[in-house]
């Protein structure tokens, strides 16, 4: 494909005098607060826009899990309706996924750290990134506001399955709620693909000269392939979602069947096969797990490598995990359905195919593990977020080995086994990985440190918190207490639901907990020790400028990497480190 | 306020980088857009060895609609081959087909209705409205890159149009021969 | 070379706690015996020996797992000690790639030889299968048996009717005159195999009996198939697996498991829907 290189004939282009080149400085950022902080360009700005637009965003997500925990804990007491409840727990894990753990993990920490860890000045397209955020930030208004329509908000669960999602009368949300939650989504689909676009051009086209991709740090590398999944992926939820508006108010039968009676209401639809709704939405819908997943461990990768002072085990054999499961990750979506009517030939296979999964999670583990070993471990608040997100990944991908097993599935399938699972990986591994990231990035933010002590505490209430509650809810699975029920009758759960206070008390404890990291992130970032360049003694690029960066990222020319992004346990007593830009 | 425009930005990386970027970019959404159409002709197969498919006759505009896409898509090759002098007048062609195309698929979304097929009265039809309306929102902007290259003359970077215009014209053909003959 | 002890109350602390956490763990399933419901299928006692097997499996590498992780915390805490020296290639290629072999060897290996088997028996109908048909409608159960021809009448979806005729069967059809219809309670023999056909009326539901360890959904516009040879005389419980609307968590049916002899009283006393 032939490009031209000529560039630079819009108006802005015009005083091409004011120079070129790669290492050009720019002194001069926007002064106004607008362009400043409002309708940025510069990624740590829109990094920070995103942290606190999932700052904000928990509070709701988190605030509607303790609504309807408080009810499973104490049924009974009319804290809620089912109607609310079905909605709640919908809206609870849409919030969550994508405008928490996405919106902070894949976009907030990736928009700050991808530039300064390559060594470029900006994204590849600044206007686009803005454009990301002031996209997502619609979506999740019309998210919040799904809740005041008529009907309330979608209630047919986070995975919108037809017909339930498909028919206006089924409950009440299905009105106008899953309308506005399919908008929401068309939206933060647009979003995360504009962002998703700029992570990849800059990451393959910006990087610093001398940085090769086997010289990326292994953060970069899980945000590009958790990106480039995500791209992938995506398209197919696109496609399912029109197919579903479309069912919805367009009078089609895609995923509608014939013979349809909804409260004693013959349909007049015909045809539609409800269950290719879920094999698209889960061709998303797996990959996506790893969208959110990856980051975590990537940044997990790089906060050990800096606390224990040693390079990363096997830098080679993880990033060729994280190819094969990117490729491996787009061909299992099926063990999600294999109760669901599928073949069970396709069970079968699915669940072969699933269990290969495990190799190169388990390489994945085995480094971050062996990534101690002869270490001379510092423990810092994100180290110790670090080293709990080793725990929780390897806790929560030895469960996966119980629900990929189709025939252990079909005692485990929608049961709270599956809800302590998934928390696991996408709540606690993400949420353990995006505070490790904070708590290590924020002189890059701020320029400041964040408290310590208050560090610890949210780090202890967070992880005896949520390894409790999960944990627990394995054992309500092993049970057969099946999820998203507003309370409990059948004989049989009543052992694994009488569980239920201890896991809601432990949830308010974890809760709790992030109450500590609000007051410390806020008063940090106003208050806090000043950082210095290079507070922990880390070695790769964003180190090698000042807290906060200015506007440019570099004062002066950008870095040029002459090494390995982890260069610890250098020098005679091997206490010393060089910097990845090091000239020697 | 001046600076604070992405090209200050821009200025800083190497001119050939920016030209990569919008490379790596093209090529991400052009796999993305496969991914898509991919999705669709799933769907597509899945849905119709349902009992209540019915297939409908196609109208013969198509036909024609189809011979200007694929006309166009020889017209952007030009304009990507002779650059610079010509380039304009030929980009210029390649979007009027392009939105010849598009009123020409309006016309046969008007035939359709004359008949009385609409997106809810078979399943044929449905997949015909939806998949015609999700390629238009394609070729919709493709017109627009187009038109941004229009106006930077002979220095835009045709080759990712041309690439996008590619796609959106294979992905008719192929979305045409689908709804035809399968 | 003395190894400094700044960072290891850290150490001791997080390493304490992960050990407690794998204890607790550890020592809660074994106390509540893997929490797991009585079983009362055939298939039921391969299920659980299939999830004792990934417990036993999988429990090792927790176990061992954060023995490793607590020993390397505290072991490599502080500064001073063996200086790092990367490990040979060999000892590299070993350690990524030994675990990984061993540990995708036990799964697969568990899948295929005591999966596989259990996993065939619950989607294969054997010829001399009691068949019995579920419907699913939002919030209740219903079954249909063949009667004394064995045989399903036919559906006409016009003669629905909410109280009367809930299966919406065809009055004209002489196959299901003796067609008994069973709402909200579905009663089996123990000892026979029963195959099931499932549908739904309006939305996804799953028909599920823990106790059976039996999970399947019923998807509207196709059968949905599963087999269950109950092992005991006893009582148990239908309860949806699959959001199916506000009411989802009160849409229960009563399962009775009759002796031979006992079900074929009870089915000898039941009429058909138009007898």
């Amino acid at each position: 494909m032939a490009i031209t290189h000529k560039q630079g004939s819009d108006a802005a282009h015009g005083h091409d005098d004011h120079g070129h080149g790669v290492g050009d400085a720019h002194d001069h950022g926007p002064t106004g607060f607008i362009s400043k902080y409002i309708f940025s360009f510069d990624h740590k700005v829109i990094g920070i826009q995103y942290l606190l637009l999932a700052i904000g965003m928990s509070f709701i997500g988190v605030g509607l899990s303790f609504w309807f925990r408080t009810q499973l804990a104490w049924p009974g007491h009319d804290v809620m309706t089912p109607e609310q409840y079905v909605s709640f727990v919908t809206m609870h894990g849409t919030i969550m996924i994508f405008f928490v753990v996405s919106a902070a993990l894949s976009s907030g920490l990736g928009n700050l750290a991808i530039p300064l860890q390559i060594g470029a000045r900006d994204m590849a397209f600044p206007l686009l990134n803005m454009l990301s955020f002031w996209t997502i930030l619609p979506a999740a208004l019309i998210m919040i506001a799904s809740f005041f329509v008529e009907g309330g908000a979608s209630g047919g669960g986070w995975t919108v399955y037809p017909p339930l999602s498909a028919l206006r009368n089924t409950l009440p949300g299905a009105k106008w709620g899953t309308t506005l939650w399919l908008l929401a989504m068309a939206l933060f689909i647009v979003s995360f693909t504009m962002g998703g676009l700029n992570y990849t051009a800059t990451i393959l086209n910006l990087r610093a000269r001398g940085m090769s991709l086997m010289r990326m740090p292994l953060t970069i590398w899980c945000w590009l392939i958790a990106t480039l999944l995500g791209l992938l992926g995506f398209p197919a939820l696109t496609a399912a979602a029109i197919m579903l508006l479309l069912d919805r108010h367009g009078g089609t039968s895609f995923f509608l069947p014939s013979g349809l009676i909804v409260s004693g209401e013959p349909m007049a639809n015909v045809g539609g096969t409800p269950l290719l709704f879920q094999h698209l939405f889960w061709f998303l819908g797996h990959p996506e797990v790893y969208v959110l997943v990856l980051p975590a461990i990537g940044v997990a990768f790089d906060v050990i490598a800096t606390f224990a002072r040693r390079p990363p085990q096997a830098y080679r054999y993880s990033v060729y995990s994280l190819l094969v499961i990117a490729l491996l990750g787009m061909v299992v979506w099926g063990h999600h359905m294999f109760v669901s009517g599928m073949n069970p030939y396709l069970g079968k296979y699915f669940s072969i195919s699933t269990l290969l999964i495990t190799a190169p999670f388990a390489i994945l583990g085995v480094n971050l593990v062996g990534s101690l070993w002869k270490a001379r471990i510092r423990f810092t608040t994100p180290m110790l977020f670090a080293l709990g997100l080793v725990s929780a990944v390897g806790t929560g991908g030895i469960g996966g080995l119980f629900l990929a097993t189709s025939t252990a599935d079909l005692h485990f399938h929608d049961t709270y086994f599956v809800v302590g699972h998934f928390h696991l990986m996408i709540g606690v591994v993400t949420l353990t990985g995006t505070f490790a990231g904070i708590y290590y990035w924020f002189p890059k933010m701020f320029g400041r440190m964040m408290n310590e002590t208050l560090g610890k505490i949210h780090f202890w209430t967070t992880i005896i918190g949520t390894f409790a509650v999960f944990t627990i809810q394995h054992f309500q699975g092993l049970g057969g207490l099946t999820r998203r029920y507003y309370e409990y009758s059948a004989q049989v759960m009543m052992p694994a639901a009488s569980l239920n206070p201890m896991v809601t008390m432990f949830a308010f404890l974890a809760g709790a907990g992030q109450l500590v990291f609000f007051v410390n992130f806020f008063w940090s970032a106003l208050r806090g020790p000043k950082a210095g360049e290079n507070p922990w003694d880390a070695t790769t690029l964003e180190w090698t400028t000042p807290s906060p960066p200015g506007h440019g990222n570099w004062p002066g020319a950008l870095p040029v990497v002459t090494g390995d992004p982890y260069g610890y346990a250098t020098g005679p007593d091997g206490n010393g480190f060089r910097m990845q830009n090091a000239k020697d | 306020m001046e600076s604070n425009r992405p090209d200050s930005w821009e200025r800083s990386v190497a001119p050939g980088r920016r030209a990569d970027s919008i490379q790596t970019m093209a090529f991400i959404m052009v796999a993305g857009a496969i991914m898509l159409f991919t999705t669709f002709t799933a769907s597509y197969l899945v849905r119709r060895e349902s009992v209540d498919w019915a297939g409908m006759a196609l109208p013969r505009l198509v036909w024609v609609n189809t011979a200007l896409i694929l006309l166009s898509s020889v017209t952007m090759e030009i304009a990507r081959k002779v650059r610079a002098g010509g380039a304009p007048r030929w980009v210029a062609a390649t979007i009027g087909l392009g939105v010849l195309f598009l009123v020409g698929q309006v016309f046969v979304w008007k035939q359709l209705a004359d008949r009385g097929a609409f997106v809810s009265t078979s399943p044929h039809a449905s997949f015909f409205y939806m998949l015609t309306a999700v390629h238009a929102a394609h070729l919709a902007a493709g017109i627009t890159v187009l038109l941004f290259a229009f106006r930077r003359a002979g220095r835009a970077p045709l080759g990712v149009c041309a690439a996008w215009w590619h796609l959106v014209g294979g992905a008719w053909v192929w979305v045409a021969l689908l709804l035809a003959f399968f | 070379m003395p190894r400094r002890n700044s960072g290891s109350a850290s150490a001791l602390l997080l390493a304490s706690f992960l050990l407690i956490f794998t204890a607790a763990t550890v020592g809660a399933m074994i106390y509540k015996k893997c929490y797991l419901p009585p079983v009362m299928s055939h298939h039921g006692i391969g299920v659980d020996k299939m999830i004792m097997y990934i417990i036993f499996a999988a429990g090792f590498i927790f176990v061992v797992g954060h023995l490793v992780l607590s020993k390397f915390i505290v072991t490599y805490s502080g500064t001073g000690g063996e200086s790092y020296k990367p490990m040979s290639h060999r000892a590299e290629l070993f350690f990524t790639f030994g675990p990984v072999i061993l540990m995708v060897a036990v799964s697969e290996i568990g899948v295929l030889v005591i999966g596989a088997p259990v996993w065939h028996e619950v989607y294969t109908q054997q010829p001399d299968d009691l068949v019995i048909e579920i419907t699913a409608k939002q919030y209740e159960w219903t079954a249909r048996y063949p009667g004394k021809d064995g045989k399903f009448g036919l559906r006409d979806i016009k003669q629905y009717d909410e109280t009367e005729n809930v299966l919406a069967l065809d009055k004209h059809d002489k196959t299901g005159k003796d067609d008994i219809v069973s709402r909200g309670l579905l009663v089996l023999p123990a000892g026979k195999g029963v195959w099931f056909n499932i549908r739904s009326w309006d939305v996804l539901h799953s028909f599920n009996i823990p106790v059976f360890r039996t999970k399947q959904d019923a998807v509207p516009g196709i059968f949905t198939h599963t087999r269950v040879v109950p092992t005991t005389v006893g009582t148990a419980e239908i309860a949806c697996a699959q959001i199916c609307s506000a009411g989802h968590y009160r849409m229960k049916a009563k399962v009775l498991i009759k002796s031979p002899e006992d079900f074929a009283k009870w089915l000898s006393e039941q009429t058909g829907q138009f007898e």
